[in-house]
């Protein structure tokens, strides 16, 4: 790749250089949450995908207009929908191996756009950013740095430079999820978030983990957290754009998922997909510097004679 | 490496442009392809309401349907109205007693308590009030019907409904005057004879 990439401001934006690894990171990160999730699905996969649970494929088909991609029409019994599963979560660990990596996406993808469509009403807000980051994980450099192969062999290739248009487009993908988000609760037509009611009224629903009178009691209080996460929510991804702020963005949405992810029932995997799309963030000197800050933790191998 | 042969100088100059070629054109593929999904996500910032129309709809869709790219982010955008929630399959007996069923199938498995996001999701939406959406729930209807007579868990003469225990949090201000956090609502849905439509009982 030449140091200036042609094809002018879009060339200079999505073919500029970006370090192997980062794209390897994701690569884990995204297929290790994925199988999760997968993990998560699985006491519901009869109920939700097989022939046998609540509306057959025939219906979900004309519930989308373009189920004729859905990997049930092949495996919509109760069997072949576990078989399904095993197929996805053994890809999903090819995938995190970096072994044939090209193929694992592309049924990780297939996956995640399959079961939207198949069972469109028993998605979470997680499931959508699966599904986006699996279409740009399938498109984007998968590289031979961080795979099995290599480190079974100990011969780790030298880390080479590869276009960064993947990692632009997940580091959009994820401010768009924030700045929708915000401007949807800004704007919408009940005025909850606008009057600062959002707050009580949420920890005393059945999303809450312990739903009390006590936050109906402090609503005046609330109002303010009501305010903060919404500032939050608009800061995050500016604060993960500019580069010199973009590890207070980090931590920042560490806290602000987190404290969702306690308050909340049910909501854990949201906290865990959002923290692996932040790896889109990172950079090869970000990695060079986590490197250098874990061996020198590492302590010092004994010499046996 | 040089080659001396002039014949394999001019191979493997040809091969090196025809390599330069392929590597320009996959370079412009890409920037075309990260140019129009950028600007389609970005675009997807804005409210509906004045969103440019980059393309046309048909195409648009298909791209987001094909892609998995479809931006609709608004996480509790709207307030969680229920403090609980809560199905099951009521089945009244011809001397009129009622004995219930969990309403998940295969299996006719409970409500799961404590509440997991995906059966709440899936039951809610369902009898959500979106047209589109009514069409699960009938096939849901049917499935259930199918599934009772099939495994005999409802004799002839016999009825049945889905019954959805809604806890609707009350107004903040109606909390504060005397501590009570919801209010409860009791719907039945039935489906109806000879018809794939359901309906609510009265």
């Amino acid at each position: 790749m030449n140091s200036v990439p042609p094809f002018g401001l879009p060339g200079r934006i999505f073919l500029r250089t970006e370090d192997v690894r980062v794209y390897a990171l994701m690569r884990i990160g995204f297929a290790g949450v994925a199988l999760y999730n997968l993990i998560l699905m699985v006491p519901f996969r009869h109920t939700l995908f097989s022939d046998a649970g609540m509306f057959d494929i025939d219906t979900a088909v004309e519930h989308s207009e373009m189920a004729s991609v859905a990997l049930f029409h092949w495996f919509h019994t109760p069997g072949q929908v576990t078989l399904l599963m095993g197929i996805v979560a053994l890809s999903m660990l090819l995938l995190m191996a970096g072994i044939l990596p090209r193929l694992a996406a592309c049924i990780v993808f297939f996956w995640h756009l399959s079961y939207v469509e198949r069972a469109p009403v028993g998605l979470t807000g997680w499931d959508m950013v699966l599904r986006a980051f699996s279409f740009l994980i399938l498109v984007s450099p998968l590289g031979s740095a961080w795979n099995l192969r290599a480190w079974w062999r100990r011969a780790w290739p030298p880390p080479v430079q590869v276009a960064r248009y993947g990692l632009v487009l997940m580091r959009l993908q994820v401010i768009v999820i924030y700045l929708q988000t915000a401007l949807a609760k800004m704007f919408d037509v009940n005025p909850y978030w606008r009057d600062g009611e959002f707050l009580p009224y949420y920890l005393m629903s059945h999303n809450a983990r312990w739903p009390h009178a006590w936050a109906a009691e402090n609503a005046d209080l609330l109002m303010l957290g009501t305010y903060v996460a919404l500032v939050i929510e608009c800061a995050i991804p500016l604060l993960l754009c500019i580069r010199r702020t973009r590890l207070w963005g980090a931590l920042l949405g560490l806290f602000f998922h987190s404290l969702i992810a306690v308050v909340s029932r049910n909501l854990e995997p949201f906290l865990v997909v959002m923290m692996m799309s932040y790896l889109a963030f990172l950079n090869g000197r970000d990695l060079n510097r986590l490197h250098q800050w874990f061996t020198a933790r590492r302590p010092p191998r004994r010499l046996v004679s | 490496m040089t080659s001396s042969n002039p014949a394999g100088g001019e191979k493997s100059q040809e091969q090196s442009q025809r390599r330069s070629a392929l590597s320009s054109l996959r370079n412009l593929l890409i920037v075309i392809f990260a140019l129009c999904h950028g600007i389609k996500l970005l675009a997807a910032i804005l409210p509906e309401r004045i969103r440019p129309d980059l393309l046309p709809f048909g195409v648009a869709h298909a791209y987001e349907k094909l892609t998995g790219s479809h931006q609709n982010w608004g996480m509790f955008a709207t307030i969680p109205s229920h403090h609980d929630y809560h199905v099951r399959i009521v089945i009244t007996g011809t001397d009129g007693r009622e004995r219930v069923l969990g309403p998940l199938l295969p299996g006719f498995q409970p409500y799961p308590v404590p509440e997991q996001a995906r059966t709440y999701f899936l039951f809610e939406r369902m009898i959500g009030e979106a047209p589109n959406q009514r069409l699960l729930l009938n096939a849901y209807f049917r499935r259930l019907d199918e599934a009772l007579r099939a495994e005999k868990r409802i004799a002839p003469g016999e009825s049945w409904c889905l019954e959805v225990q809604s806890d609707f949090t009350r107004h903040l201000v109606h909390i504060q005057r005397d501590g009570r956090l919801f209010q409860r609502s009791i719907q039945r849905y039935t489906p109806a004879p000879a018809s794939s439509q359901f309906r609510v009982a009265p």
